[in-house]
């Protein structure tokens, strides 16, 4: 009896990751065939972040992250993004660390060029905030953390993502509190297609 | 000393554009790190900000605070003041003409900072600065400065730390191509 228990709980679970298999396959084709449908959807960026943790304040860094973004629809509200994302920094001590891998969400709220904003470009540029939420993974403690993003001040132009000042919080859901937090002090986005 | 410094520096102010017919005005944005001093400054992030101000066509002023982001929130803020040469010709032609788009800088300055024995704000590291790269010019309105090493001596410890700025910005508002129209 046990044993049938057993292998049918063994089958549920195979079922259920081939089932997940196929809808993200389903899902990566349907995004990429959409995406092939706008101008440029594809993008990597560089950024400069500094990032304190609470939990233990020896494993704050600082250093350069590295994203790929991938951007289907070119909406002028709720325009969404998936975004991946590791980062390269140091300890205090000098140590190199990776403090993070991160694949999630992003959503630029809206688009707009008329902001207070226009002077620091040459030409007009949109001014477009995004909130982000993403999985996280602190390979340094092997934890996995919920990752929010705010990017307060962002200048997007066809090809490139302008952001500046951006805080991010990473929230221990098994714990329930804040582990870390820290900020994007800029980043550069650019589209290769 | 603190006092003479800032008379300096009014002086300068004051005197340069009124004799050399050059004068812009840039915003500074960017970042900031201050190494080689962790016991006294343990940030990890800082926000660059202050002015670039155009004294003649190759000699500027830069003031710029340093606030600190990370690990404590907005907690410590050290301001410099650097007079600045460039190196590759001139930083402004003060007039429609673009002119060098690219250059260097050089310069000295003194930093007033709370990174000294007592905590205490005061003037405390004399700044030998160098920007290899600067990108645009006040004229084109937009200039980046870019991998800026100071060298800061410490009044107070008698060592030196390093000032490194990866990447600032400077908005001009005045003395871009729209005021010489």
């Amino acid at each position: 009896m046990a044993k049938v228990f057993e292998l049918s709980t063994l089958r549920l679970r195979v079922y259920w990751r081939l089932s997940v298999k196929r809808l993200l396959v389903f899902l990566v084709i349907g995004l990429l065939l959409i995406g092939s449908l706008s101008a440029r959807s594809v993008g990597y960026a560089l950024g400069y972040y500094g990032q304190s943790v609470e939990a233990d304040s020896e494993l704050t860094s600082s250093g350069a992250e590295f994203s790929l973004v991938y951007k289907p629809f070119n909406l002028a509200f709720a325009n969404p993004s998936v975004i991946g994302r590791t980062a390269l920094g140091t300890l205090e001590d000098g140590t190199y660390t990776v403090p993070y891998l991160q694949i999630g969400l992003g959503l630029d709220l809206f688009r707009t060029t008329r902001h207070p904003f226009n002077f620091l470009a040459h030409n007009i540029i949109a001014y477009s905030p995004m909130i982000g939420v993403s999985y996280a993974f602190d390979p340094r403690r092997d934890t996995a953390l919920l990752a929010l993003e705010v990017s307060p001040f962002k200048l997007i132009q066809k090809d490139f993502w302008y952001e500046v000042l951006s805080p991010f919080f990473l929230y221990d859901i098994v714990k329930g509190e804040m582990d870390s937090w820290g900020f994007n002090i800029i980043r550069f986005t650019y589209f290769l297609k | 000393m603190q006092k003479r410094v800032l008379l300096l520096i009014i002086v300068l102010v004051l005197a340069f554009p009124a004799f050399a017919g050059y004068f812009d005005v840039g915003i500074t944005l960017g970042t900031n790190a201050h190494l080689g001093e962790k016991d006294l400054d343990p940030s990890r992030l800082k926000l660059a900000w202050g002015a670039s101000i155009g004294l003649t066509d190759v000699w500027e002023l830069d003031i710029q605070a340093n606030t600190q982001l990370v690990p404590t929130f907005l907690d410590t803020t050290s301001v410099s003041f650097l007079i600045q040469r460039a190196l590759l010709g001139q930083r402004s032609t003060g007039g429609q003409t673009a002119g060098m788009g690219i250059n260097s800088l050089v310069g000295l300055g003194v930093m007033l900072s709370p990174y000294t024995l007592d905590g205490r704000t005061t003037l405390s590291h004399l700044l030998v600065s160098l920007t290899p790269l600067t990108v645009g010019s006040p004229v084109i309105g937009k200039r980046e400065r870019a991998l800026t090493v100071t060298l800061a001596y410490n009044l107070h410890t008698k060592q030196v730390g390093v000032l490194f700025d990866l990447l600032k910005f400077d908005f001009y508002v005045v003395g871009s191509y729209k005021d010489y129209r």
